[in-house]
Order: structure tokens, then sequence, then C-alpha cells
């Protein structure tokens, strides 16, 4: 052959190989690292942590599973979950609702979080996609301060899909203020210190790890704090401002009587059981409660009341006592 | 070890089951046999396990049959001549790969997302119809890919009886190995050993021999389809590795038919022979997709309508694919090398495998435009395995523009042809 052949020749294989060298090398430190192990310690050596909770679901049973992926990059993993999952069930689900809006007989109960092969709940997949999306990321703050008030109701639960409530919002405090928050109607309190702004994404599942349809919030601090809560519905990106409640009402409340699906809601902020009057009605109410019932009209007695109507936006209309005459 | 020995004897028999060929050749013509006739009878419900018996069956007593004829077999399988340090060149990284491939486990994206996953499905079932093929046991995604190479797979780990990719390892390992051999033999010991060093073949993680993609599968059988055209002996073979081809991915179908077109001018009449086995192949295609939901793959065919409109992505699509070219770390200067190569075969008029590289180029780029995707995206991921499919017209553009000595390998045997 040619001289200038073999040359040619020998400059592409030199460049090929030459090409080649850092990626063998690393391959090489790589086997030369894993070579003492075993397939599984290999495994889990290339995916840390993923794989090995993928061997506990392994052995975890042949039950069908719900794999929740609601990120980019969390559907990547949960192709490789399946992968390693197989031939057990795995059925993946790209938003939260897909799974939700399932017979709830039929669909796999046991929930998988695609990013880590975790076991999980469907609350805390719920509670990584709001944090990732306040609606409200710097909400505005009043320049009133209080030291004792109520939430008159706050929510962290999702309806038809795809809706999802929660109480965003504020407290701010000057100088340290230790801010107890009660959860009725169970009673639960939690107990935060607030020192600057704190804002919340999903009150109530950030404060006391549960999911809840309808309740209502005691707040009391040792120190001035001023507030701002909305109750929010995420996926249709808006918010209804809250009224922060000071007591019951000082005087009869007129509210116009108004077909379902307006709902009136009574609340008991008290600790003991009083009667409060709806139009015509007693309405007995045992201590922090809160009932929801039809809007029939005035409200009066030691009780506080509101209205609320879904609007076709998705957001919440409030009547407050302070609305109507 | 039991996955390494029934992957070393099973495709190897499956190819010499039609017909005696060399070692590499008998496994490229093997995976592509077994694969192909698992799917084509598995749409006619066929048991893979039956097709599996058959054609290593028939693998054994072609086998036996060529013994009997010792001169001939031995004529078959001498290795192309060379030199030594080109020998050890070319085995020092098959050897590196089968080391890397016996520790590292697999840990690339296609492989374990698209491929394998099937395979393992496909294990399981005993089926292309299965449950899993109709979404009701896991999500697949891409679940209309096409099933030739992952049934490979799935016959190993039905042999083996053991469903983890490990078992499998070897069987992307080998069609590597024996790419570089049958170019090393078609082409030359240079080739092959340039072949072999190629990072993005050997050494890439995502494409490459220690991944379990099949642009690997794609490009053998491309060049053994090229190389069926040069010889212009056998229409049927050639038709074979052409259904190969569009058994075992999306672009197959095109790349067949480009080398169906191209290939009627060195097999004239007898093309039509050369179309048999792509029609049946795309038949047994088309009935399983229209049995199966579509999912998340884009839809090309509807897409092309689009293409007038979508004109001005032309130019950056050529710009952004050709930049892959020359990326050092992948190719070295082989990507350039066939460049020039090809550019001069044009200027000569040798317009076989300008032609063939032209028209996959084309394909791929013409998709690059079209694509609902990011295109930048689109490329960055899958250009440099798009290039590996056009290796063999690569490398025998370069063989052909080289030399005499290589080129007595790239041009046809001086016998008349005959019939398939």
């Amino acid at each position: 052959m040619q001289r200038w052949r073999v040359a040619i020749l020998s400059l592409l294989l030199f460049s090929a190989v030459a090409a080649s060298l850092p990626r063998l090398a690393d391959s090489l430190r790589l086997a030369a690292r894993l070579l003492p192990l075993s397939l599984h310690e290999r495994r889990e050596a290339l995916m840390p942590e993923f794989y090995a909770n993928i061997e506990k679901l392994r052995s975890s049973g042949r039950r069908p599973v719900a794999v929740l992926a609601t990120t980019r990059a969390a559907l990547d993993q949960a192709v490789f979950l399946t992968y390693y999952l197989y031939p057990r069930e795995a059925k993946t689900y790209g938003t939260r609702f897909a799974w939700a809006a399932l017979d709830p007989k039929t669909r796999p109960s046991l929930i998988v979080d695609a990013a880590s092969a975790r076991v999980t709940t469907y609350a805390a997949v719920r509670d990584a996609d709001l944090r990732r999306e306040p609606l409200l990321r710097d909400p505005p703050l009043p320049p009133a301060t209080r030291r004792s008030f109520a939430i008159p109701i706050v929510s962290s639960n999702d309806g038809m899909p795809a809706a999802a409530y929660v109480i965003e919002g504020a407290l701010a405090a000057d100088v340290e203020a230790h801010v107890t928050l009660t959860l009725f109607p169970n009673g639960i309190p939690k107990t935060l210190t607030v020192r600057g702004k704190r804002t919340f994404y999903d009150l109530v599942y950030e404060c006391f790890g549960v999911m809840q349809f309808a309740g209502w919030m005691r707040v009391e601090s040792d120190a001035p704090v001023r507030a701002a809560f909305w109750l929010v519905n995420q996926p249709a990106h808006v918010a209804a401002p809250l009224h922060l409640v000071s007591g019951p009402l000082e005087s009869p409340a007129h509210f116009p009587a108004l077909p379902h699906p307006a709902i009136l809601w009574l609340l008991n902020l008290s600790d003991r059981p009083v009667v409060g009057k709806v139009a015509s009605h007693d309405a007995p109410m045992p201590p922090h409660a809160l009932y929801s019932i039809d809007a029939l009209g005035t409200v009066g007695g030691p009780i506080y009341a509101f209205i609320t109507a879904k609007l076709p936006d998705g957001n919440t209309r409030f009547i407050w006592p302070e609305d109507v005459p | 070890m039991t996955g390494l020995v029934v992957t070393a004897v099973l495709f190897p028999l499956a190819g010499w089951a039609a017909g005696r060929r060399s070692l590499a050749e008998a496994f490229l013509f093997g995976a592509g046999l077994l694969g192909a006739a698992m799917f084509i009878l598995g749409v006619l419900n066929v048991p893979f396990v039956v097709t599996m018996t058959a054609v290593a069956v028939a693998g054994v007593v072609q086998l036996v049959l060529a013994l009997s004829s010792r001169a001939e077999v031995a004529r078959a399988i001498v290795p192309a001549r060379s030199t030594a340090t080109l020998t050890i060149l070319t085995v020092v990284p098959l050897v590196l790969l089968a080391l890397i491939v016996s520790i590292v486990p697999l840990h690339d994206f296609d492989g374990r997302a698209f491929w394998l996953l099937k395979a393992k499905a496909l294990a399981n079932e005993r089926t292309v119809d299965g449950p899993f093929f109709h979404l009701r046991s896991s999500y697949d995604p891409r679940n209309e890919y096409p099933l030739l190479i992952p049934l490979d797979a799935a016959a190993v780990m039905i042999a083996t009886r053991d469903a983890d990719d490990p078992q499998v390892r070897w069987l992307y390992l080998f069609l590597f190995a024996a790419l570089v051999v049958f170019v090393r033999r078609r082409i030359g010991p240079w080739y092959g050993a340039i072949l072999a060093w190629l990072p993005q073949f050997s050494f890439a993680a995502e494409g490459g021999a220690t991944s379990a993609y099949a642009d690997i599968a794609i490009a053998a059988f491309v060049t053994a389809a090229v190389a069926e055209m040069i010889d212009g002996e056998s229409p049927l073979r050639f038709g074979a590795w052409l259904s190969f081809l569009l058994l075992t991915k999306n672009e197959g179908l095109p790349i067949a038919s480009v080398l169906l077109f191209i290939g009627a001018f060195r097999f004239r009449r007898r093309i039509g022979i050369a179309a048999i086995a792509p029609a049946v192949a795309a038949a047994a295609l088309l009935v399983w997709r229209s049995g199966i939901p579509i999912t998340d793959e884009e839809n090309y065919a509807a897409l092309l309508s689009s293409l007038p409109s979508r004109m001005g992505r032309i130019l950056p699509a050529v710009w952004q694919f050709a930049r892959h070219l020359v990326i050092f770390w992948n190719w070295g200067v082989v990507g350039i090398a066939a460049v020039v190569a090809l550019a001069l075969l044009a200027w000569r008029r040798e317009w076989r495998m300008p032609a063939i590289a032209a028209s996959m180029a084309a394909l791929y780029i013409g998709a690059y435009a079209v694509t609902n995707w990011n295109m930048s995206d689109l490329v960055a991921a899958s250009a440099d395995r798009l290039l590996m499919q056009m290796i063999g017209p690569m490398l025998f553009a370069i063989a052909a523009v080289i030399g005499p000595n290589e080129r007595s390998r790239y041009t046809p045997p001086e016998r008349p042809p005959t019939p398939a």
C-alpha cells in the first residue's frame, strides 16, 4: 500500500483512538470501582438512593403501583422505575389529578413518587406540587397589627379535577413573635416563631400535615403581627381574600337569601355551645363548630357567618357581614 | 455467563439457518432473521419458542451440511489478510468493552426506557400483542417502535429464563463486534480497526456498544445491505437486510425504501425479488401497529405535509446536523474524511455511496425540519446516533477513494449474478 494511503488511514485510526481515550478511561475507572460489588450494589452506586428504593419496592409484594410523575424529570425517572419493577404492574400518571379522577375501587392504591422511587401519599405529592408554584409569591400585608384573630375558613383539599384549594398568605412581625395556630374543628395547635415575614403556600398542610376540606383557624400571638390570607384555587390561578375575624357578629347580618350553590357558613368561635339565628330558625352550634347550610337570609346571635359561591373562573366569591347593610 | 453463551450460539445458528456465511455475517443475519421471524410469526400468533426452535434447528442442519463440505466453509471463514498490529488494534477495544459490559450495569436512557422494557414484556407475555402493548399493565413509551431488537433480547431472556438486563448486554456488544468484523472483511482491516475505536460506537454511553440502543443494529443492517448491493448477487439477501432495517427502528422504513430505490439500479429487474421480504415485514408491522395504541412518538408521515411551510428550517437543520460530524470526541476525524470522500466520489461521478449517504441525511434533515419538538434539542439528542447508521456508506466511500487495494473489496466480484 502506498505510504500516503497508510498515512491517511493511520491518521483516521489515531484520531479514533485518541478521541476514545477519555471515555475509555472513565469507563475503566468506573468498572474498577464497581468490580468488588454485587450487581445490586453496582446499580445502587450508579443510581444512589433511587435504586435502593426500587429494591425496597420490589420486596414489598406485588400490589399494582401508581407512579406519580408530576415533573419532566420525574417522568423520565418513572420510566426507569417501571423498567426495574417490571413485571409488577406500574401505571404512570403525569399529574396527581389523573390518578385522583380514577375510580378509587380500581385505581392502584400504592402511590410511588417517581423522582425518588419512594412510597408516598397523595397529600405529599400534592404538597410537592403546590410548593413549586405558589400563586402569591410575595403576598401584600396590611399595616394594621393584631395579637388575636380567626381565619373563618381554611382548606387544603383537591376538588373536582383540576381544582386544588389552599390557603396562601403571610404573617409578619417586627420583633420575634410566638404565634399559636389552632386548627378547628379538631383543635390541633401549632406554634410558630415569626420574625420578619413568613409566607405560606398551603397553610393547613404546611403547619399541620393534613388535608382538610373545610375548617377554621384561631391565631394568637405574644407580639403584634400583620397578617393576610387568601383562599386560592391553585390550578385555576385565582385567589379570594379572606376577612380576618376578631369575634362574633355584633349585630344581625342581613345576608340575601340565595339559591344553591351559594352556601351560608356559620361559625362558633367560642369554647361553649351557642344558639345562632338564621332567618326565623334557631341554629344550635357546639363549641368551635363550622357549619354550612343553604343561604336563607339574615343571621344573628353569638356566631360569625359569611356566604361563599363558586365563580365560573374557579374562584370563590365571598359575602362577608361587612358587605351587607 | 449464560446470556453470553446463548447470545454467542443462538444468533450465528439463526444466521446459518439461511445459508452459509462468515461468523460475523451469520451473527448479524441471525439477529435480523430471528427477530424478524419472531415478529412476523408473532403477529400470526405463532409462539416465540416455536419460532426460536425452528430457526435454531434449521441453523444446526445448515451448519452440519456446511461442515460436510469443509473446503467451502473454510473459504467462507478465512479472515481478511491483515497485519497483526491491525488485528490487535481491532481486538483491544472489543476486549475492553467486554470487560466494561460484564462489570458496569446498564445505565443508558433509551435502552432501559424503551427497548429493554419492551424486551422484558415480550419475554414475560410471550406475544407481540399482550396487555403490555395495550398499555394495560405498565406505561410503554414509544409503544409503536418496531420490535426486532427487543425480540432478539427477549429470545435471550427466554433461553436463559432470566429477564434481567445483564443477560442481554452481550447481544449489543456482539452486534458491534460482528459489524466491526464484517467491515474488516468487506472493506478492509484498517476500517475494522477504525470502527472498533470510534467513540460513538464503542464507548458512548448513549448509543454505543455498552448501551442497549438499536442504532448499531441499524448501522450493521445498512452496511450489510450496501455490501449486498455492491455484490449484486442475491436480491433476496438484499431484501432480507432491508426487511431487518424496517423492523428495527422507525427510520428503518424510509432508509429501506431509499436503499431499495438505489438498489434497483444495481439489481434491475431482480429488484422485485428484493422487495418481497420488505413488503412482508412492512405488512406485518402495519397490521401490528393497527392493533395497538400509539403513544408519544411524532407521526412524521403526517408531519411531512407541513414541510413546504417549514422550508426555512432546512438550512439550520443541515448546519446543526453537519456540525455533529466534526465533533472530534465522537468521531475523531473520520466524519470529515467521509464527507471529503463522498464529495470526491460525486466529483468522479461514482454516485452510489454519495446517493445513499445524501438520501439518508436528507431523511433525517427532513424529520428535523418538520418536528414539533425543539429542533436544536432533537438534533443534539439524535444526530450522532443517526450518523452511526450511515457508517457503512461512509467507510465504503473512504475505501473507494483511498486506493486500489481497498477498492478491490469495494467493487463487486467479477462473476455474473446468480439467482437468489
